[in-house]
């Protein structure tokens, strides 16, 4: 009897180290190297195979996927649907108009893809930092980009007025001014260079980046963190998601 | 058309092998060639040494605790720099060394290329029989066949080198350090062709026989040298282990890492041997030199240093005797875990060009259910009545009366507005932030003002423009120092001011 309770009273600590260590996932900031529990419980993942199915158990259960667990914490990345995803209407709640969002969703594919150029680039050693970017780089290439759509579609018709939701996505970038002056001077709300900047920075919020000032203009440079959720979930998971669309034949 | 075998007369794979070793050297050479090409400004500093001089500082921190950064080797740099410019008659300038450090670690992290590793072409002779071009034997990458397929034995084919000399490495307490790869510290160590079990063996050997002999002096230098060697070993073997967890498909499982754990452990009893002896012949020494001799401060230091040799060796043995365990529940856990696509998309042209191309609907539709994953797991926040309750009933804060008498003062009269103070107090306030080497507290520079008997309004332009500065966090890093001061006028929380802002 006594044994029997004392090995639930074990599985229910092997299950709230578990949970734990989900938690100490969701807090984006916080290292191993500095926390000792936090420490112990990524070792614990590695070296009891019991507990780490307790942690998968755990993080499946409440939507979640671990990407990666080690000497950088636990990386978590939310499943379809879960309570745990953040999405573009998230950080709208006030103006989503459909076109910002659009945008939104358009700037954090670019800049993944400005940290990420090539797929050898998506290969590389997990613990070496890639490049810094900036608000220019990412600007001056979904430019060119869209430049480049609007040469090849100058032979087509012009979208039918009033059919929104029909026309092509790079119309809606390249409408928009990269800057606006405003009368204060500053660049106003509403120009994608400002977006780009206002994406980043929300990357930033989440642990994605950190931002370095050095120089004429500020450099984001990806985190651990970001090229972890980018290499082993968001770009098999967005070339999918592109191949679908393309298979349907809609776009 | 030359008689069979004649190629291989003049052209060998050992040959080859060692013309590989010499492309490491490309970049540092590349490094000395664009001393004439910088901005005039910067030409008369020596990349190569000041290279070389990086390499050494990165190296010397290995397997330390403190790690090296950007602001670390620009410091490290700064006294070759200043004599560099006193050569040249110019006056050292800190924002000309930080421009010229920066230059010299992104010629030897290859900024040019983004980063990626440096690729150096090379030919090899072709040995295999069946297929022409393909990998490189080694296992190292590329290996651009340049033949026709069919039986091309013995001709020559053009491989590519990939490597990397110095790198970015997330740090685990967040933000990057610089590392060494295998090649740049093979390359800085002189142990050209060696893996790295044979360097370490031959550098102890060396340590013995000099010590043996009495050659204390060069004997030290080589025990520093095996005492690197087992550092690096030693964070090799960590890395194998690390991604033994990562992935184990990025491994040969079957026959590499059995193999390299059963080197690993004999190397390691094997090495443990030998600095023993090492260890024993040192003791030895010291008791046959006189009292006051000062060769025994280096026989010590000798000792000292295959001790710890001893040490990271013995540390090393609890891990790979559970690495085996490790790998193999690894590798039952992975099998069931489908294979990772090993195809990685181009994300420009795969997916944001064809996500441009399309509707908005079906684009918004898609950039919206790729976007959770970019930013990775979030709770949601819960609101807590109790938290919400409690923080609105919580009592008003009372601020403390100031011990220091608080002056009204005129608005206008306390900003930094360029028509208050005049050009040249601006440029005294801007030249002493800009030359901040070291962070510096609020206090010191108001008082360091203060006994230059510098004038009130240079005084309260500083301390304005710190206070700016706090508040945008632009050139400069300035934290609350946690302290109060009061000093020249001016009260308040002392604040940090850092020459250049480097977030963690």
């Amino acid at each position: 009897m006594t044994e029997e309770r004392s090995r639930s009273a074990t599985a229910a600590d092997r299950t709230r180290d578990a949970a734990r260590l989900v938690q100490w996932g969701l807090r984006v900031r916080a290292r191993p190297a500095q926390e000792p529990d936090y420490r112990r419980l990524v070792d614990l993942y590695h070296d009891d195979p019991a507990f780490r199915a307790a942690v998968r158990a755990i993080a499946d259960g409440l939507g979640l996927r671990i990407v990666d667990v080690g000497e950088y914490g636990a990386i978590l990345a939310p499943l379809d649907d879960s309570v745990f995803a953040l999405r573009g209407a998230d950080f709208r709640p006030t103006s989503s108009t459909v076109e910002d969002r659009l945008l939104d969703g358009v700037i954090q594919l670019a800049i993944a893809a400005t940290v990420f150029p090539a797929p050898r680039d998506l290969e590389d050693d997990p613990a070496i930092a890639r490049p810094p970017v900036t608000v220019s780089e990412i600007e001056d290439s979904l430019r060119a980009l869209c430049e480049r759509l609007a040469e090849d579609a100058r032979d087509q018709p012009d979208p039918v007025a009033g059919e929104g939701g029909f026309e092509e996505a790079w119309r809606v970038y390249h409408r928009r001014l990269g800057a606006l002056e405003t009368k204060d001077g500053s660049s106003a709300r509403r120009s994608t260079r400002r977006l780009i900047e206002t994406n980043l920075e929300r990357l930033r919020d989440h642990g994605g980046f950190t931002r370095d000032t050095r120089g004429d203009e500020a450099s984001y440079q990806p985190t651990y963190r970001y090229q972890a959720l980018v290499r082993e979930l968001a770009a098999n998971d967005a070339l999918r998601r592109v191949r679908d669309v393309l298979a349907q034949g809609r776009s | 058309v030359f008689a069979s075998g004649a190629l291989e007369q003049v052209w060998s794979r050992t040959l080859a092998h060692r013309l590989r070793v010499l492309l490491h050297t490309l970049p540092l050479s590349a490094l000395h060639r664009s001393d004439a090409l910088r901005d005039p400004e910067l030409r008369h500093y020596d990349g190569l040494a000041l290279g070389l001089a990086t390499m050494d500082l990165i190296i010397d921190h290995m397997g330390l605790d403190t790690d090296v950064d950007r602001a670390r080797v620009t410091s490290h740099l700064t006294p070759l720099l200043v004599e560099l410019d006193r050569m040249a008659g110019k006056r050292p300038d800190p924002e000309r060394h930080a421009a010229m450090a920066d230059r010299v670690i992104g010629a030897l992290r290859n900024d040019d290329e983004r980063r990626r590793p440096f690729e150096a072409r090379y030919v090899d002779i072709d040995e295999r029989s069946e297929v022409a071009g393909g990998g490189d034997p080694d296992g190292s990458a590329g290996g651009a066949g340049v033949l026709p397929r069919g039986r091309d034995r013995g001709r020559l084919v053009h491989r590519v080198r990939e490597f990397r000399l110095v790198y970015d490495q997330f740090h685990p307490e967040g933000g990057t350090v610089l590392r060494l790869s295998n090649e740049a510290v093979n390359l800085f160590l002189g142990a050209l062709e060696l893996p790295i079990e044979d360097a370490q063996a031959a550098a102890e050997a060396i340590v013995q026989s000099q010590l043996a002999r009495g050659r204390l002096d060069e004997a030290l230098e080589s025990a520093h040298r095996a005492h690197l060697q087992s550092i690096r070993y030693k964070a090799k073997l960590e890395r194998v282990l690390l991604d033994t967890r990562r992935d184990v498909t990025s491994l040969d499982w079957r026959v590499e890492v059995p193999r390299l754990l059963d080197e690993a452990l004999a190397h390691v009893s094997s090495r443990l041997l030998v600095e023993q002896t090492i260890v024993n012949t040192a003791a030895e020494r010291l008791e046959v030199l006189d009292d006051g001799d000062e060769r025994g401060a280096i026989v010590a230091r000798i000792g000292a240093l295959a001790r710890e040799c001893m040490l990271l060796h013995t540390q090393l043995q609890a891990p790979l005797m559970r690495a085996r365990n490790v790998f193999l529940d690894e590798q039952a856990r992975q099998r069931y875990v489908a294979p990772p696509l090993t195809a990685r998309p181009e994300l420009g042209r795969e997916v944001l060009e064809p996500v441009l191309a399309m509707t908005t609907g079906d684009a918004l539709a898609l950039v919206e259910a790729v976007q959770p994953a970019l930013y990775g797991a979030r709770p949601p926040p819960v609101l807590s009545l109790r938290m919400l309750v409690d923080w609105q009933l919580r009592r008003r804060r009372e601020t403390a009366p100031s011990p220091s008498e608080v002056a009204d003062l005129d608005l206008a009269e306390r900003a930094l507005d360029p028509t208050r103070f005049p050009e040249d107090i601006r440029t005294v306030v801007r030249e002493l932030l800009a030359g901040l080497q070291e962070p510096r507290t609020l206090s010191e520079l108001l008082e360091a003002l203060r006994a230059e008997d510098a004038s009130p309004e240079t005084i309260d332009a500083l301390a304005l423009a710190v206070g700016e500065a706090f508040a945008e966090e632009q050139l400069h890093s300035v934290e609350p120092a946690g302290s109060r001061f009061e000093a020249v006028g001016w009260f308040g929380d002392d604040l940090v001011i850092s020459p250049t802002k480097v977030e963690a």
